[in-house]
């Protein structure tokens, strides 16, 4: 997997190499699993707080 | 019924790319035509890459415009990394295209009719077409597309502005 010329794609690839290497370490332990439902935790939460953060952007916005 | 369409993180990331506004703005006229016309899906790993994006103002925007564009988020349990390491395997993919492989797991498991990604170098390519593809009809699921905005738009007959 070559680097990319493009410099947005070639970002995620080197976040997702990273990811790669910890969920296969965790695989290679047996917990696959439990790094994946981490990982998918993580990434609600980050949702959940940009919701959080737009409320009183909206709140603004209709005043 | 509306067609429904994966989107990966570069996809998010490139609403922010100020070095290529032409793929910006393609990109963005592509994710406002598709909340208009089709369902958006993104699974979790999407706002996790996200977060890992380096400048703290740059990733709270990139998450911002995510949770903005109202994306469904689909979940699937150990199927999802069950999937992805077959993938792997039915690839002979190396390690490293692990996470990869997970945002493809998501989108056959969500039964999307497209993987829409700016990864030219990996994921939009003819072998991962043909063996995505292949993998998907064995199991008798839904094989989606896997290209870029400007490819998978016309496929789908999308209208962008």
């Amino acid at each position: 997997m070559a680097g990319s010329k493009d410099p947005v794609v070639a970002q995620v690839k080197r976040i997702r190499r990273k990811l790669s290497r910890k969920l296969m370490a965790a695989h290679r332990k047996g917990k696959l699993h439990e790094a994946m439902r981490a990982l998918e935790r993580e990434g609600i939460e980050a949702l959940k707080e940009a919701g959080k953060r737009s409320k009183p952007a909206r709140k603004r916005a209709r005043a | 019924m509306k067609r429904s369409l994966y989107l990966e993180t570069s996809i998010w990331s490139r609403l922010l790319d100020s070095a290529d506004l032409r793929k910006q703005r393609l990109t963005q006229s592509f994710v406002d035509a598709a909340a208009l016309q089709c369902r958006i899906l993104i699974s979790p790993t999407v706002p996790a890459e996200l977060r890992r994006t380096p400048g703290k103002e740059k990733r709270t925007l990139l998450l911002d415009r995510l949770w903005a564009a109202r994306p469904e988020v689909a979940t699937f349990g150990a199927r999802a990394e069950e999937m992805a390491l077959e993938l792997l395997s039915a690839g002979r993919w190396k390690r490293s295209r692990f996470a990869d492989m997970v945002h493809v797991a998501y989108t056959v498991l969500s039964g999307a009719d497209a993987l829409v990604t700016w990864d030219v170098d990996d994921l939009a390519r003819e072998r991962p077409r043909v063996v995505v593809h292949a993998f998907a009809v064995r199991r008798g699921l839904r094989a989606p597309l896997i290209g870029t905005p400007q490819e998978v738009g016309p496929w789908l007959g999308l209208k962008i502005r």
